[in-house]
């Protein structure tokens, strides 16, 4: 029956539908705000997978973010090769190098594990400002890639108008998240959920701790690198001082935190929060007051960590819980609100 | 060839001591709290405008400086520790998790320590031409320049790690310190009050790292942008020369000055900075406890 | 109700409200009328009642945030004048609205800047961004929207070759910096008689400088010169003790170097230190041999006998009066002598203006055809170019190629130039080979 299917479901429906109409009536500079809280709630849930659900907090992902992004744009460049196909052999290429550098430091401790991502994000990002050649083949160093316009062409993975990245981004998204949520049902998902908790116990009862960190490693590096090709896609070009730079890591972290480490759909809270309050800072600021808005990220991180520990996603679905059940209570009136219901 | 690598060993090592300076301060407040300040550069940052602060008003030089700022800061130090850190430790004890949330703060504290003076005072590099900045030290006919306040700062490492090492091994106060690094909970039972000689060696290590801001202004920038550079090279440098102790800090920081220095002789300076932080993952993967850390 | 309740509740609230302020931000803009395929102005551009909008984006935080906010200080002041002197006379006396935004040297965030200020704002041509990486994007997000864009500072040379229409380079491209580098170099090795053999290249391992490095190396090796010494240098770097004792071993000739400020001034005050002498000198164009702070920050022994391509005359407060004029003007206001980066952001705004001017109008393409055909020749009471170059017309790409700097020497703390010839004062000449006076030089210098 409609009402079952509904029951504690209503805001996940009417926030997909909101998501789906909601850039329409924008104008283009909304709609590119639009594009980014979808693009850093889709990097911060893939941040999730293995930093949220696991506990260990990696202060260095926009590095696979990177990776993917001048693996597609190269084999653009070089071969001709459409983004859309090189954007799966850049996920892939960056889940094993994610595999080959998590084995080493899954072996850290909390803090020591954090510091290891940082020193690897500056490794990585001091390398390709120094280097043009990466087996043959031009980076053109600190120096970025450039992509050529080739046209509206979809198959090149150009458009003129936004609504198209829009609505690429939000396919992306929705799909890491249903992944995040098979995960968190699965058994893997439930060994992960073990590990973070008491890892000496998991280890105990016999759960491979490295295996299954690799495996959520993997996925998590695979998917984060869609997120460079859109990038490069997106902005034209890519170059190593954003890509690789300790401040994407950093915003990344940031709003999965914020929106609550470990749960589905926090990063995306977390990116709604964030992404607007940031713009809408430097807009009215960002000429008077440089820096208000990292500010802001600091101060909310502090008062997030104090009051709301688990971020704001416990206090978004108590509201939305809430919010149902009154309105079950008269008859069922759809109100557009942003946020999801999960359960 | 062989000349000026030999000549880039002093001048390492006489940077090294500069990291070492302001890594010792990390390194007693991880060794008695285990909380990695990620926030410690921030403090530097901090302190360096302090001390410009008082050039720039009342004409005081930063060395003597030193004795207004360093207590203000241990002030500064005991109740961040007391405040903000304090209430997530006691918060923590609870759950058995992993305490990422001390981490968390102090992420959040630097990103708004550093912002805040960004918004306040610009991303104007300011600089105090104090006696000491522009003062070089030249030996062997000029084979061997460098500026005297790196010189000082070299030599302020050692007199700072004495310092700590005499309260923390010669005194009751340190004898408080060591018992609650050794182990916090047995130091409870016989009667002594945990959080207060957390909030005391946070204070310790702030007021550590502002004498090293004292010596960095001067060779360096007074900018609000200065510390974070600082700050993940002395995470770096603490967990190589072993958490927790003080040779340990001054050896680890030397160890990286000698390393960027030489390096940068035979590949570019740029390539050379990388290899820090390779060592540094080297030690994390192979020699966790560092080169004199204890357990 | 306990404390940690109320804290709660508060913090709750307090972000809630944030949320609902950012979100009814987004929502409650007017959409744009057309597509971004479509040359529709913007209701705003053509509203008669503020004037027509300009948009400049600089980097007003990050590496480059000084040099931003000069550029920003001399398009402001600009504009105050224009608007002064009677606004855009062919429309009526309507002023110019300057809308500035940052752009945190980031090339994400400044193309976001620029869709706002089309979109949102309004503004009929965009001005920016310094940073080349930052340009890339700032102009590609320009030309989707069929605005037109002054770029000013971005030297990459391929700003403008990307066959963009809508684009339009005032300031040089970094291979002219180099070529006039090398020409200078070669009329002053020759005047002299002292030999160019060497060269050594360090700079800082951004784009900037590594493009430089490239471009130089390519036109000194047509020029059968050798590089003895290739060394990029992280921006952060508080010790290059090791890179100088380099240079001094590798010996070379002429020693070109590119960075920023804080590097400028631990480079400046090392080489002095461990005096380095390059007999042909040291060379550098724009960063932080531009700005201001580095001469405030260092003694004039450091950068004394230093040959800097300016990409402004630096005799034109002595040659102009007006100029002189507004370099007191500009120290008595903002603290800062009057200098290239200030001069670029100056000559860019009253670029915008002249086009808006020829065109008569604010619609886009009339602006931008303006632009095409803009030919403004450099005269005595010229104000739009402070920068000190002939003339400024754009070719078929976009490029102006006058744009030509002049290199000076600092003698006795004063900037002397020599060329090209043309830009040279009566009587100036190079001091080359570059004389082992560290104890005396510039002791009379003034800063």
């Amino acid at each position: 029956m409609k009402e079952n299917l509904l029951k504690g479901r209503l805001f996940a429906f009417l926030d997909l539908a909101l998501l789906l109409v909601i850039p329409l009536p924008m104008g283009s500079y909304e709609q590119d705000i639009l594009i980014m809280v979808l693009f850093y709630a889709f990097a911060s849930t893939a941040w999730n997978i293995i930093c949220g659900f696991v506990g260990t907090l990696s202060l260095g992902h926009a590095v696979y973010l990177g990776i993917g992004g001048y693996i597609s744009t190269l084999l653009l460049l070089n071969l001709q090769l459409s983004p859309w196909v090189g954007m799966f052999v850049g996920a892939a290429i960056t889940s094993v190098i994610g595999i080959l550098i998590g084995f080493p430091c899954f072996r850290l401790k909390g803090p020591y594990f954090t510091l290891a991502s940082i020193a690897l994000g500056n490794i990585v990002l001091i390398w390709v400002q120094n280097n043009e050649y990466l087996f043959g083949i031009d980076i053109k160093g600190a120096m970025g890639l450039l992509l050529p316009q080739t046209g509206n062409q979809a198959v090149a993975f150009e458009f003129a108008g936004k609504l198209p990245y829009y609505y690429i981004m939000l396919v992306f998204l929705l799909v890491v998240i249903l992944v995040s949520r098979l995960i968190s049902r699965s058994r893997l998902g439930y060994y992960l959920v073990a590990i973070r908790s008491d890892p000496d116990a998991a280890e105990s009862l016999g759960i491979p701790l490295v295996r299954y960190k690799l495996i959520a490693m993997a996925i998590s590096t695979f998917f984060i690198s869609f997120a460079g090709t859109f990038y490069a896609q997106y902005y034209r070009y890519i170059g190593p001082d954003r890509v690789f730079g300790n401040d994407l890591s950093v915003q990344i972290a940031l709003i999965a935190l914020i929106g609550g480490q470990g749960t589905i759909l926090g990063p995306l809270f977390g990116a709604i929060l964030l992404v607007p309050l940031s713009s809408f800072l430097s807009e009215y600021f960002g000429g008077t007051l440089p820096g208000l808005h990292l500010f802001i990220y600091g101060v909310v991180m502090m008062l997030v960590v104090f009051y709301m520990p688990n971020g704001i996603h416990d206090y978004v679905m108590r509201f939305f819980r809430w919010a149902e059940g009154a309105l079950w209570k008269r008859l069922p009136v759809s109100k557009a609100a942003s946020g999801k219901a999960e359960s | 060839m062989l000349q000026s690598v030999l000549l880039s060993i002093p001048q390492g090592i006489i940077l090294g001591g500069a990291y070492g300076a302001i890594a010792l301060g990390l390194s007693v407040i991880f060794g008695v709290t285990r909380v990695i300040n990620f926030a410690h550069g921030s403090m530097l940052m901090v302190s360096t405008f302090a001390y410009y602060a008082l050039y720039q008003l009342l004409g005081i030089d930063p060395y003597l400086g030193i004795l207004i700022v360093t207590p203000v800061m241990f002030i500064v130090g005991y109740f961040t520790q007391k405040l903000l850190i304090k209430p997530l430790l006691i918060r923590e004890r609870a759950d058995v998790v992993e305490p990422t949330s001390v981490m968390l703060m102090t992420i959040g504290l630097w990103y708004t320590l550093d912002n805040l003076f960004t918004m306040l005072f610009g991303s104007d590099y300011r600089t105090m031409p104090t006696p000491a900045s522009q003062s070089y030290l030249s030996m062997g006919n000029g084979a061997f320049v460098t500026q005297w306040s790196k010189v000082i700062a070299f030599l302020a490492s050692f007199a700072i790690a004495g310092l700590l090492a005499f309260i923390i091994n010669r005194t009751e106060l340190g004898k408080g310190i060591r018992a609650v690094s050794q182990n916090r909970d047995a130091a409870a039972l016989c009667g002594l009050d945990v959080y207060k000689t957390y909030s005391i060696a946070f204070g310790l290590g702030v007021a550590a790292v502002a004498v090293a801001g004292a010596c960095l202004s001067q060779f360096y920038f007074v900018q609000p942008q200065t510390g974070a550079v600082f700050g993940t090279k002395s995470f770096m440098i603490v967990v190589l020369g072993g958490l927790g102790s003080i040779p340990g800090a001054l050896l680890g920081g030397i160890i990286f000055g000698v390393v960027e220095t030489v390096g940068a002789q035979f590949m570019t300076a740029s390539s050379a900075s990388m290899l820090s932080f390779i060592l540094f993952i080297l030690v994390l993967v192979f020699r966790p406890r560092g080169l004199l850390g204890r357990n | 109700m306990k404390r940690g309740n109320v804290f709660r509740i508060t913090s709750a609230v307090l972000i809630s409200a944030l949320l609902a302020g950012s979100l009814s931000a987004c929502v409650s803009s007017k959409p744009a009328e057309g597509t971004p395929g479509s040359a529709a102005p913007s209701p705003a551009s053509v509203d008669s009642s503020q004037g027509v909008k300009v948009g400049f984006v600089w980097p007003l935080t990050g590496g480059s945030a000084t040099i931003g906010q000069q550029h920003n200080d001399g398009a402001l002041m600009a504009i105050e004048e224009i608007n002064a002197n009677g606004g855009i006379k062919s429309m009526g006396g309507k002023k110019i609205v300057p809308v500035t935004a940052d752009s945190e040297t980031k090339p994400d965030v400044g193309a976001s800047q620029v869709e706002r200020m089309i979109t949102k704002e309004g503004v009929a041509a965009v001005v920016g961004c310094y940073n080349s990486s930052v340009s890339f994007t700032a102009s590609e997000t320009a030309q989707r929207y069929k605005t037109p864009f002054i770029s000013q500072g971005g030297v990459k040379n391929e700003i403008t070759e990307r066959g963009y229409d809508w684009i339009f380079r005032v300031n040089n491209k970094a291979t002219y910096d180099v070529e006039e580098m090398l020409k200078g170099i070669d009329l002053i090795s020759k005047e002299n008689n002292v030999e160019m053999k060497t060269y050594a290249l360090i700079y800082e391992s951004t784009d900037w400088g590594s493009d430089n490095a490239k471009i130089w190396k390519k036109f000194a090796d047509e020029r059968g010169w050798k590089c003895v010494l290739d060394e990029p240098v992280t921006v952060g770097t508080s010790d290059m003790s090791s890179q100088i004792s380099k240079i001094k071993a590798a010996n070379p000739d002429v020693v070109n170097v590119s960075f920023y400020t804080p590097e400028m001034i631990v480079f400046s005050k090392t080489m002095t230190a461990n005096r380095v002498n390059p007999r042909l000198g040291v060379w550098s164009v724009g960063g932080g041999s531009q700005d201001p702070a580095y001469f405030k920050a260092i003694d004039p022994k450091a950068y004394e006998y230093n040959f800097v391509q300016e990409d402004w005359d630096v005799s034109g407060p002595l040659n102009h009066q007006w100029i002189k004029e507004l370099d007191e003007k500009v120290r008595k206001e903002k603290g800062y002598q009057l200098n290239s980066f200030f001069a670029q952001g100056w000559t860019a705004a009253y670029v915008a203006y002249e086009a808006i001017e020829k065109a008569g109008s604010a619609d886009k393409e009339a602006i931008r055809q303006a632009l095409q055909n803009l030919d403004i020749q450099n005269s005595e009471d010229c104000r739009v170019i402070l920068s000190g170059y002939p003339r400024i017309k754009f070719d078929k790409d976009g490029q102006n190629t006058y744009s030509t700097g002049t290199i000076i020497q600092y003698q006795n703390g004063v900037g002397v130039g020599l060329s090209p010839e043309s830009n040279r004062a009566p009587g100036a000449k190079a001091i080359v080979p570059i004389p082992d006076d560290f104890d005396t030089r510039a002791k009379d210098g003034k800063k």
